[in-house]
């Protein structure tokens, strides 16, 4: 017989805190399908890019049907680089640059996001409810990032205030220029 | 660099929705509230052909998500579970590219298949097959040259 004693607890509130919604304009949203032999000129490719002094706002990939699916959010300043960079990388190759759209991005994180379920669950109802269709979303240790369309992450921001809790010294409008 | 830390004993589940709906992914990450199920890392996006999201939970929580899934039509098709997985994050506290770059390349030469990575804040996160962790730790253990008193957690 198993005498093993099991304890869960579950941190729950009415509304979820969160230490405040900040918001990023002025991004771009650059996509590139990957397969996996292509996966260390890739990485050569973003070797050289940070050499050049580029950064990024957001980068994450999944793997579909076709490869590595990557995504990289900068300030769009730097699109036009990494657009070539990247070019140059899938030229004689069967990687697939797929586009570089305008972007937005509204991330946030609260106490204890990474060990609690249902916060990306409420953020994503929450957006759907008011007809906002993300682009994206990635969820990693206790921050949550949510890109957006162009013009967009105002009015999800509003949203999202409305839902999450947010600290009385934070102002949920604050917001910052990419650069 | 501020060590590596992993996090083992997980489950990658992937799904794609059909375009403009989203209602696969809604009735997925509701069942995973609605159940108490965390995702230790979320990677979710808009394609042509649909919403495509991925996401890693504990490998004790898999039979809850599997009853989920049967439970549910909407999730029968079209979400699955694909492999066991660990999160390698490694913690450069600024968004470089080169970090991301070395990263991939030592990945890459050691042959670790690579099942998606995700930024944060302080980290980068790489999902690796379960079989391949201790390759995986040692190649970007020597890629970093991380000292011998940088932190390693397990958890």
């Amino acid at each position: 017989m198993d005498n093993t004693l099991e304890t869960k607890a579950a941190y729950w509130e009415p509304r979820i805190k969160t230490y405040g919604f900040q918001r990023t304009t002025g991004l771009s949203l650059v996509e590139i399908t990957v397969r996996s032999a292509g996966i260390e000129s890739l990485g050569q490719a973003c070797c050289r890019l940070g050499d050049s002094g580029v950064g990024f706002h957001l980068v994450f990939s999944r793997t579909s049907s076709r490869g590595l699916e990557v995504s990289l959010l900068v300030t769009a300043q730097w699109a036009k680089a990494i657009e070539e960079r990247m070019q140059e990388f899938v030229e004689g190759t069967d990687e697939v640059m797929r586009r570089t759209s305008p972007a937005e991005m509204v991330f946030f994180q609260g106490p204890h996001f990474g060990d609690r379920y249902g916060i990306v669950d409420t953020a994503l109802r929450t957006l759907a409810a008011k007809g906002i269709k993300m682009t994206a979303t990635a969820c990693s240790g206790s921050c949550i990032y949510i890109v957006l369309p162009e013009g967009k992450s105002e009015e999800a921001v509003l949203a999202l205030s409305e839902v999450f809790e947010i600290p009385k010294a934070s102002s949920h409008k604050r917001s910052m220029p990419a650069g | 660099m501020e060590g590596m830390k992993v996090n083992g004993d997980l489950v990658l589940v992937e799904g794609v929705d059909l375009p403009a709906t989203g209602e696969r992914l809604s009735r997925f990450l509701s069942g995973l509230a609605q159940t108490g199920v965390n995702m230790s890392l979320f990677i979710g996006g808009r394609t042509q052909e649909g919403t495509q999201f991925e996401c890693c939970v504990a490998a004790s929580d898999e039979g809850r998500v599997k009853a989920l899934m049967h439970g549910n039509p909407e999730l029968k098709t079209g979400v699955e579970f694909a492999a066991p997985v660990d999160l390698l994050t490694l913690f450069p506290h600024r968004f470089d590219l080169k970090i991301l770059g070395l990263g991939l390349t030592a990945l890459a030469r050691a042959q670790i298949p690579l099942h998606g990575f995700c930024s944060s804040l302080s980290a980068i996160t790489f999902i690796t097959d379960h079989t391949d962790l201790e390759k995986a730790f040692s190649a970007l253990e020597g890629c970093f040259g991380l000292a011998e008193d940088a932190p390693r957690f397990r958890c």
